[in-house]
């Protein structure tokens, strides 16, 4: 048997069953997602931010860096309806811009560091051995830095800009993400089906694309579902430095520096609550997601 | 032959100080306020605090950087009043009154000038911390060695003296073994041989710099004075400056945590009378917000240079009073001459963008006013109404811009080195009145490549912020016309001020006072947005130990010697 | 059991050696000359292209970055990881020092948010999708949601300026004598806030942990022994459940410190996340680098130990691994 021939004989063995069950296992994740209320809510939460986020133009009166004359600290009124930050600018227009820029932010960090993890993961716990070992301690050694130490510092040294930040962050947020995706494949690898597809000699790559990495999807997920939780607040902790996404561009992060002041604090809230609650609401959201997500596909964790 | 008494109290004399007083640079806010000999602490009769028992425990405050305190900034002036710390304990030859008219002797009793010599009769009976006599020698030491030593680092020592005291140059250079121009005929009198007949200007001088042991720091050898293989300064390492820091001033070191807090205890034997208090702390705080809530916690008793956004809260406050004294420095753009901004009409189109009482009012929460001249105005008689150097007219700002070829798709860089927080808002405020008038700007933060850009060929920034200024004095105000980062030494604006430095007649530096205004205001090398506010919180507890703030900078509005703490 | 706790020992070399060399590479590949860098812009602008060669040379920065990082290694490991520039003492004790304040305040949120985190977990756990449990998930994610700072900010607010229940900030309470009930006081409002955060994820571990061991096998052998609840869950449930609590106690240090930064910073308390914070203000590259370098070092010890503390309350482990 050549190898196409048994590759299509893979597929014609594997493919056929999977993708009819493969709907009933949506349609049963699916199930199992909406009984976990808190995930819903948020995941609809979350929908009408990332909907805001992409219609900022057109739900806001005026652009997020113009400052106005007259609006210094001030309070809310028709015209501004979360009225002005400390230098006059509308704060309404900056938490919606803020909310585009801390969610790319999120999202393209774990990008990153889910593209690293997957790439390192595959190759350790596909080809283990030596392979695996220099990976696996490679990542055991980057995980010994403390995470916002180590993007305080790099940033500090390259400069702070919304790129350099979003692309610290993901650099090294993807020790755990890495493991978890060595430690799946360790599993999935010993099933039947990978077996029976590497006795029939699949290429390597087409095991790993299509029958393997599938199975490490779901828990990926769940940790990058989380990674963009953690890399907003890593962003808003960067910022609070001064080495955050830079201004005049706002970020839910850098409007919260606001608070930095008893009086702001105390007698503007239209400052620092705004940014505030987007910040604790969205992590909080996407925090539930992940959580109902994990429910969904652990049928242990299922609901009785 | 010109003699100068303690007494000698006239606006003449104030005018000549002036003039190059304050040095700029950090606001000094405590040096110690040397109280006149047979000038009782002046009790309060009708105070209720007055039967308090005096003493008491009193903590100072101050934003910094970092929680890091140097006893004694050893590397900048061999130890320089200017910083807070140095000032408890340690004494200059000379001070100048709170309210700058009056020369005033520390540890000079009186002084006298002949042509280019200065004489100056020092104290007796003054003593060490560590109870050793003071004498000549201390002084020749300090000023002769320590300050211009070829080792020590140079940049702000001995450049105060150089080309002032005879020989200073040859030897800080290597190419003398010693000062010519200083000697000690005995023990109680110092002479310094200066090259031109200074006055007021030298005063001004001795101000920076306090006067060090020659008993304790001949100890350490000459050579390893100088930066060792770790980069460290020498000096700055030997046990004088880092834990004991002798001196002669009101109080002595008691307990020191570098990163924490500074103790000092009062110096029975010194000679101005022995300070009323039991305990002084020196906290520094590094958080805006930490230290405005130590101050309504009464958790320090005096905390200066609060932030701007809290001037509001603290004037509803019963426990404090609030001492507004703005600094001799201010917020300001250094533009490089080198690049986009060569032509002088751009420059001035950029200024005249500013809105500066805009700015005052918003971003300094109006605790300040916006600047109105290039230079500190208020030691000159000039009032800051009648200022008129900057104003706000964004036609005429256009007009110069476009006479100047601004090219108005090119994206100004507003150089940094980093990012605060807190001036963010100060940042985009600027950044919008400049793009009223046409001017794209964006922020250029050089983090890790700051000092780089900064001294290095082909000094590649646009203008640069810088939060304190130098003092806005023409003696501060030379390095605007010398200092290569900024472009070419300007000659005319340096020439004038070597001038002004030497005028005696007062009516005649107000004249070159303005005159230098008017220049620096045209060339606008640097563009001054305003003064840095000065909020200093004191506690209603506090009691004796603060004089009323006049307008201007001052060294010292803190008497430390009769200060204390009522319970 | 010695084979595997030995080898996890010896694993402890060739991490170290990791560390230092991704340490080294970041400052040695970071833009900017160390030199000029390292002097107060005003000295700088008075020194002359030569006297910055000779300072470079003197530093050994004109050698190539493999040469450079054995002698730094060498220096390092005879405990001389330089000076650092603004503290004017060597890194070593700059850090030791910090450490000195920050572990208080680290010991004080281990133990405040092992405490309260093991404790809402159970009660979560025996009353899975009540109403409380629903509330302290709430309250778990918030922890988890709240940036650290905001928190800490808002208790300083909340606790110290409008309660007037606790100090500001600070190690100690400027002039008075140092005593433990106001160290103590200084270390609680700092300790909460960085508790918060730890709180919320071991509430989520010990309530999922639980949940799962009660679903086993052998607790429904216990129960069917007719033993009483209570003692079924804190008898066998617990004990088994709370075991892997132990690595991720150990884990927990380097989110301390990442969250230190802040939280330290906030309250003006001068330990290592202070410190840091300070070092990359002031461009203090002999400091940042040392104090990356110790706290990696910490962290490392404390996953080892964490990892010998499971091997002694685990016996499973010890067949396993070999």
């Amino acid at each position: 048997m050549t190898e196409k021939q048994a590759a299509m004989a893979s597929e014609q063995i594997f493919d056929e069953p999977r993708s009819s069950s493969s709907a009933r296992l949506r349609a049963r994740f699916w199930l199992r997602f909406r009984r976990h209320r808190m995930a819903m809510a948020s995941l609809v939460f979350l929908v009408v931010i990332v909907l805001l986020a992409l219609a900022a133009p057109w739900v806001t009166q005026h652009p997020p860096t113009d400052i106005h004359s007259g609006q210094a600290r001030a309070a809310p009124s028709a015209q501004h309806i979360l009225g002005g930050d400390i230098a006059g600018r509308d704060v309404w227009a900056r938490v919606v811009y803020g909310g585009r820029v801390s969610l790319s932010v999120g999202l393209v960090a774990v990008s990153i560091s889910i593209l690293i993890a997957v790439a390192l993961g595959t190759l350790a716990g596909y080809y283990g051995g030596s392979v695996d070992m220099i990976i696996m301690r490679v990542t055991d050694i980057v995980m010994l830095f403390p995470v916002l130490i180590m993007i305080m510092t790099v940033v500090s040294i390259l400069g702070p800009n919304i790129f350099n930040v979003m692309a610290v962050i993901g650099l090294f947020g993807w020790p755990s993400s890495a493991r978890l995706v060595r430690g799946q494949i360790l599993t999935v690898r010993e099933w039947d089906f990978v077996m029976a597809a590497r006795c029939l000699g699949v290429l390597d790559r087409n095991i790993m694309f299509k029958h393997i990495l599938p199975h490490v999807l779901a828990p990926l997920l769940v940790a990058a579902t989380f990674g963009v939780a953690s890399a907003i607040l890593s962003e808003a902790g960067l910022s609070f430095l001064g080495l955050g996404v830079l201004p005049p561009t706002p970020s839910w992060g850098n409007m919260l520096n606001g608070a930095q002041s008893i009086f702001i604090l105390e007698r503007h809230w239209w400052i620092w609550l705004p940014p505030g609650m987007a910040i604790l609401l969205t992590v909080l959201a996407i925090n539930f997601v992940g959580d109902g997500l994990r429910d969904a596909f652990d049928p242990r964790m299922s609901l009785d | 032959m010109q003699r100068f008494e303690s007494n000698d109290f006239s606006r003449r004399n104030f005018l000549k100080g002036s003039v190059i007083a304050a040095a700029g640079g950090l606001l000094a806010a405590c040096a110690p306020a040397a109280a006149p000999a047979g000038e009782a602490p002046a009790a309060d009769e009708g105070d209720a605090m007055a039967s308090d028992r005096m003493g008491g425990t009193l903590v100072f405050g101050y934003p910094q950087k970092t929680s890091y305190q140097d006893l004694l900034a050893m590397e900048h002036n061999a130890g320089n009043r200017r910083y807070y710390l140095v000032g408890l304990t340690h004494n200059c030859l000379v001070n100048i009154s709170t309210d700058y008219t009056t020369w005033l002797p520390e540890l000079a009793e009186n002084w006298e000038f002949d042509g280019n010599d200065a004489t100056f009769n020092l104290r007796q009976g003054v003593k060490w911390h560590d109870g050793e006599p003071f004498t000549s020698a201390d002084v020749e030491f300090t000023i002769g060695r320590l300050v211009g030593h070829p080792n020590v680092n140079q940049w702000n020592g001995v450049r105060h003296f150089k080309g002032i005291i005879e020989g200073m140059t040859e030897f800080s250079e290597g190419e003398a073994d010693a000062v010519t121009g200083i000697s000690a005929p005995d023990d109680h009198t110092i002479v310094f041989h200066m090259t031109n007949p200074y006055r007021a200007a030298f005063l001004e001088k001795l101000l920076n710099f306090p006067i060090m042991p020659k008993h304790l720091l001949s100890q350490y050898p000459e050579e390893q004075w100088g930066i060792d293989e770790q980069g460290q300064q020498g000096l700055k390492n030997t046990p004088y400056a880092k834990e004991q820091g002798i001196g002669t001033g009101p109080f002595k070191v008691s307990n020191y945590i570098p990163d924490q807090i500074v103790e000092y205890e009062p110096f029975d034997d010194y000679w101005g009378g022995k300070p009323q208090l039991d305990k002084l702390a020196f906290v520094p705080y590094t958080d805006q917000l930490a230290m405005a809530a130590a101050v309504e916690k009464g958790e320090c008793h005096i905390a200066i240079r609060t932030p701007q956004s809290e001037y509001e809260r603290f004037q509803g406050m019963d426990h404090v009073d609030i001492v507004l004294n703005h600094g001799p420095s201010a917020f300001a753009w250094y533009h490089n001459l080198r690049y986009v901004l060569n032509d002088k009409r751009v420059r001035q189109g950029l200024s005249l963008a500013l809105d500066r009482e805009q700015i005052a009012k918003d971003f300094f929460f109006g605790t300040v006013e916006g600047a109105k001249a290039p230079l500190w105005y208020g030691d000159y008689g000039i009032s800051p109404d009648s200022a008129q150097w900057y104003e706000y007219n964004p036609e005429r700002a256009r007009q110069l811009l476009e006479e100047g070829g601004w090219d108005f798709d090119y994206t100004f860089r507003l150089g940094m080195s980093s990012l605060s927080p807190t001036y963010e808002p100060l940042y985009a405020i600027l950044r919008e009145m400049w793009d009223a008038v046409g001017v794209k700007t964006e922020f250029h933060v050089m983090a890790a490549e700051y000092t780089n850009i900064l001294n290095n060929p082909p000094h590649d920034f646009d203008t640069l912020f810088s939060g304190y200024g130098w003092g806005l004095t023409p003696g501060g105000f030379i390095h605007n016309f010398t200092d290569p980062r900024w472009g070419d030494v300007d000659e005319e604006g340096v020439a004038m001020v070597d001038e002004l430095i030497l005028i005696e007649d007062p009516e005649e530096l107000r004249e070159g006072a303005l005159r230098l205004q008017e220049y620096a205001a045209d060339l606008q090398r640097h563009c001054v947005i305003a003064q840095v506010p000065g909020i200093h919180v004191v506690s209603k507890q506090v009691q004796n130990g603060t004089v009323v703030p006049v307008y201007g900078p001052r060294t010292s509005w803190i008497d430390w010697v009769n200060v204390y703490v009522s319970a | 059991m010695s084979t595997y706790v030995l080898r996890r020992i010896l694993l402890v070399f060739p991490l170290l050696l990791g560390a230092t060399i991704i340490n080294y590479t970041i400052f040695a590949l970071s833009p900017g000359d160390p030199v000029s860098a390292m002097i107060d812009p005003f000295e700088l602008s008075a020194m002359t292209e030569e006297d910055l060669q000779e300072a470079r040379e003197a530093l050994g920065l004109n050698r190539p970055i493999p040469v450079r990082y054995l002698l730094w290694l060498g220096e390092a490991i005879r405990g001389n990881l330089g000076y650092s520039i603004w503290f004017n003492t060597p890194v070593f004790e700059v850090m030791l020092r910090a450490l000195g304040n920050s572990m208080p305040v680290m010991i004080f949120a281990i133990l405040v948010s092992t405490i309260a985190g093991i404790t809402l977990g159970i009660i979560s756990a025996l009353k899975p999708y009540s109403f409380l449990d629903s509330i302290l998930t709430t309250f778990a994610f918030a922890g988890v949601a709240v940036p650290g700072f905001f928190f800490a900010l808002l208790l300083i607010y909340a606790v110290a300026i409008r309660l007037d229940l606790l100090p500001t900030g600070g190690v100690t309470t400027p002039g008075l004598d140092p005593s433990f009930k106001d160290r103590f006081a200084h270390i609680i409002l700092p300790g909460f806030a960085l508790a918060y955060e730890s709180t919320g994820s071991l509430l989520r571990y010990t309530r999922s942990s639980l949940l799962e061991v009660l679903s086993l096998d052998y607790m429904t052998t216990a129960r069917a022994k007719g033993l009483v609840e209570r003692v079924v869950i804190l008898r066998h449930g617990l004990r088994n459940a709370l075991l892997p609590i132990i690595t991720i106690l150990g884990l927990r240090l380097p989110s301390m410190f990442g969250g230190a930064v802040l939280i330290e910073t906030v309250f003006n308390y001068p330990g290592v996340g202070l410190t840091l914070v300070q070092a990359v203000n002031m461009r203090d590259y002999p400091l940042m680098m040392g104090g990356v370098l110790i706290t990696a070092i910490l962290v490392l010890l404390s996953n080892l130990l964490a990892d010998l503390l499971y091997t002694v309350a685990d016996p499973r482990i010890r067949y396993e691994e070999s």
